[in-house]
């Protein structure tokens, strides 16, 4: 009985109990959704019609602080800046990447997104250049420095670019495990305390090249590609001969050369096999990525001007 | 049973009718419809100015700037600045107008966000100094001057924009320019009133104020500003950032009105601005005005020595034509110079004084340096370093002296006898050309100086002067250009 008389009253009260309506207002205004609203410049409609149509690529170079670091001191880039610079990239990344591994390849690897910043990233007595968020965002520093005349500054952004882009590729297929043990016991968290000298006598391309394998797989291909064959071949000749002179050796265990030209055989082996691309030209008259990249990079001021 | 079964019923029935299904709203509309309706506004009143703003800016580092900036549709901007900056383009930044873009956002409040870069955005960039690249801003690198680009938007009272940054909160603010603002900015009056002030301070080298028989030395800046003054035997200073009104800008004028972002208080002292009446300038106190007066030198006590605001004066006749003391400088400097002259045609060129560290005793001392070539050229440089009390009326007592150890001094000392016994002299019982230590001193006469400011007479000089003034023959000072 007084168990019925409980779930009596338990029942009345659900029905009876609080019934608030809470209409969403029909008014109601959610500011920017769906995006800011924005009047193109010619630089918007440029890079619409030359980056988000054909590759879906988002190319911001107007502020957005929440896409940088928000303790650093940073500006936006010139937009004057901003044709010259996307038409480099274009000019010396992806035109030839398409030439060798047809027009799908890049739309389908590419990274999605380009942060232009105008200033370097100061850090504790570093600078930074570029940056990558897995493989989907590439923020590059430093560029109202960038001019059409220096081309040495032209070789460190876009080196910056076919780096990150590595990552995407290996990310994707993974190069082969044989990779890592060809110089095994040089890789080291303080990299930044390698000097260029010592890296070669290791084995490595740069310094940065022996913070880890896949730092070491992407220096090689982004070095070669944007610093040339013949820069390749002259540091992989002063190795070995650093190695074979008994003044220089110093007790150095392993041929740095031979392990150069071993990584060498298996960046290429890599993007022909997985990627179907030729990093050295594969017959004669039929150019490979590199000579591509520097044929884009001699050619520079026709791509920026054009 | 029966009883508990009632309150059971009651406590349900209470539960039941409790909840009130009205809800009465604080504000009319909802969060995202009032922020809209504030951007609308400001929107719109951001580009109904007809001749732009004026922008007063107030960096972390570097003082006010200011900037006129033309709001033109609803995203482009176009700028001026009052400074002449590394700019890409080599534009001038304070005449050439810049197109760049900005936006009102709502991130939780409104916001103004100037999202490309312009003559503003010289101000935040990170690369302070460089070589390679140039200055932009002359602040530490990595920093800057420690300004934004992006604002909150405070309010908008009386068509005035009160602004803080987002990043380094520097806070700024926005009037409309007026016609006659936006005519003469555009022909670089942003800056040109920074030269005009330039050229009033080297007429007037140490603007004072004399408020009621004290003194208070003012220095006037178009970007900050500071009034020092002595307390209780203790310089004090106030500083505050400071700009140059516009509004009364024409292109003949000497100067300007400088206006203060907040009144410079020195203790029951306000000041609100320092007016400029066509010649001069004075500050308005209650009912009393008080002009500016060049006082020739600092009115604060020269604070010069070891650790000190200066710690170096070097004494070139080449550079104080006209403000050495002839006394001095016939009777010790030309002197000295005549004489060494007469061995082997060495010639002194100029000497110089330091407040070091004296390396064996670590007790504060002066060095005094003489620098003389040889006839083929070569130059040396004798030393003399002097042990010194500072006395309780702040005069300085030189006690001792000694040779630094070279062959220079050991060997010009008799040349340049006067030069050196000017601040402490020695008599010996022997002298010894091959070491300082076997020479035997007889006597020593210490001497006494009272340190101050000197009037700089040189023609197209800026230099700051100081002088060791003799206590007991003040016409025999000796003068020269402090630095730090």
């Amino acid at each position: 009985m007084k168990k019925i008389f409980i779930l009596t009253s338990l029942i009345i009260m659900l029905f009876t109990s609080c019934t608030k309506e809470d209409k969403i207002p029909s008014n109601t205004q959610f500011l920017n959704l769906g995006g800011e609203p924005y009047t193109d410049s010619q630089t918007d409609v440029w890079l619409y019609d030359n980056y988000v149509v054909p590759y879906n690529m988002e190319v911001k170079y107007k502020w957005d602080q929440f896409e940088l670091a928000l303790n650093r001191t940073l500006v936006p880039v010139y937009e004057s800046l901003v044709i010259p610079i996307m038409k480099t990239i274009k000019g010396t990344w992806i035109e030839p990447y398409e030439q060798v591994a047809g027009s799908t390849f890049i739309k389908k690897m590419s990274p999605k997104k380009f942060i232009l910043v105008g200033s370097p990233q100061y850090n504790n007595g570093t600078i930074t250049l570029g940056e990558a968020e897995g493989g989907r965002k590439i923020v590059m520093y430093r560029l109202n420095w960038f001019s059409v005349n220096d081309i040495t500054l032209i070789r460190r952004i876009m080196k910056t670019v076919h780096h990150e882009f590595g990552h995407t590729m290996h990310q994707t297929v993974m190069y082969p495990e044989e990779y890592m043990y060809i110089t095994p016991q040089a890789y080291t968290s303080s990299w930044n305390n390698v000097s260029d000298m010592d890296a070669m006598k290791l084995g490595f391309i740069s310094s940065y090249a022996t913070a880890s394998p896949d730092e070491d797989f992407v220096e090689m291909l982004s070095i070669i590609v944007v610093y040339g064959k013949e820069a390749f071949d002259n540091r992989v000749q002063e190795a070995t001969r650093i190695y074979n002179d008994p003044e220089l050796n110093g007790g150095m265990k392993y041929d740095p050369g031979a392990a150069l030209r071993q990584k060498e055989a298996i960046l290429i082996a890599y993007l022909k096999q997985v990627w179907n691309v030729d990093l050295y030209d594969p017959s004669p008259g039929v150019k490979g990525l590199v000579s591509l990249v520097q044929d884009a990079l001699n050619n520079i001021e026709e791509i920026v001007n054009k | 049973m029966k009883k508990i079964n009632i309150i059971t019923l009651f406590t349900i029935l209470l539960f039941s009718i409790s909840c009130v299904k009205d809800q009465e709203k604080l504000f009319p509309q909802d969060p995202d419809t009032r922020l809209s309706e504030v951007l609308d506004t400001y929107q719109k009143e951001l580009q109904e100015s007809t001749y732009g703003w004026i922008m007063t800016i107030e960096t972390k580092v570097g003082g006010v700037y200011r900037l006129w900036i033309a709001f033109t549709d609803s995203y482009s901007v176009e700028m001026l600045c009052d400074m002449d900056a590394t700019w890409h383009t080599k534009a001038v930044t304070s005449k050439v107008v810049s197109q760049s873009t900005y936006r009102l956002r709502a991130i939780q409040t409104p916001v103004l966000v100037f999202d490309t870069y312009n003559y503003l955005h010289l101000m935040a960039d990170p690369q302070g100094t460089n070589s390679s690249y140039g200055d932009i801003n002359g602040g530490v690198n990595g920093v800057g001057l420690a300004s934004d680009f992006e604002f909150t938007i405070d309010s908008l009272k009386n068509g005035k924009f009160f602004l803080t940054g987002r990043y380094n909160k520097v806070k700024a603010f926005m009037s409309k320019a007026t016609m006659k603002e936006e005519i003469s900015i555009k022909q670089g009056a942003l800056k040109s009133v920074h030269t005009k002030l330039g050229n009033y301070l080297a007429d007037v080298k140490f603007p004072v104020l004399d408020i009621d028989n004290k003194l208070y030395d003012v220095k006037l800046g178009g970007r900050s500003s500071q009034v020092s003054f002595m307390n209780n035997d203790a310089v004090e200073s106030v500083s505050v950032g400071s700009y140059l009104d516009l509004s009364d800008y024409s292109h003949d004028n000497i100067s300007n009105n400088l206006l203060l972002i907040d009144p410079l208080k020195i203790n029951n002292l306000v000041i609100n601005s320092f007016v400029f009446d066509g010649s001069d300038y004075f500050v308005q106190i209650g009912s009393n005005k008080y002009y500016i007066k060049d006082n020739k030198k600092p009115s604060i006590p020269l604070n010069l020595g070891y650790n000190r605001d200066y710690t170096q004066l070097t004494i070139d006749d080449s550079r104080l034509q006209g403000s050495m003391s002839e006394s001095f400088f016939n009777n010790i400097y030309l002197e000295s110079r005549q004489k060494l002259f007469t061995n082997g045609r060495r010639h002194m060129q100029y000497a110089y004084i330091d407040f070091i560290m004296h390396p064996v005793t670590y007790q504060p001392v002066m060095q005094l340096s003489i620098r003389y070539n040889n006839s083929s050229g070569s130059v040396f440089i004798a030393r003399w370093r002097y042990k010194y009390i500072i006395n309780e009326d702040k005069s300085i007592t030189f006690l001792e002296r000694e040779q630094t150890g070279s062959s220079n001094e050991r060997l010009q000392e008799q040349y340049l006898k006067s030069f050196v016994d000017y601040f402490c002299e020695l008599e010996y019982q022997s002298y010894s050309t091959s070491s300082w230590n076997n020479t035997i001193i007889s006597n020593t006469i210490p001497k006494t100086f009272i340190i101050d400011w000197v009037q700089n007479n040189t023609q197209g000089s800026i230099d700051m002067l100081g002088a060791f003034i003799p206590i007991n023959n003040k016409n025999n000072y000796c003068v020269g250009i402090l630095a730090k």
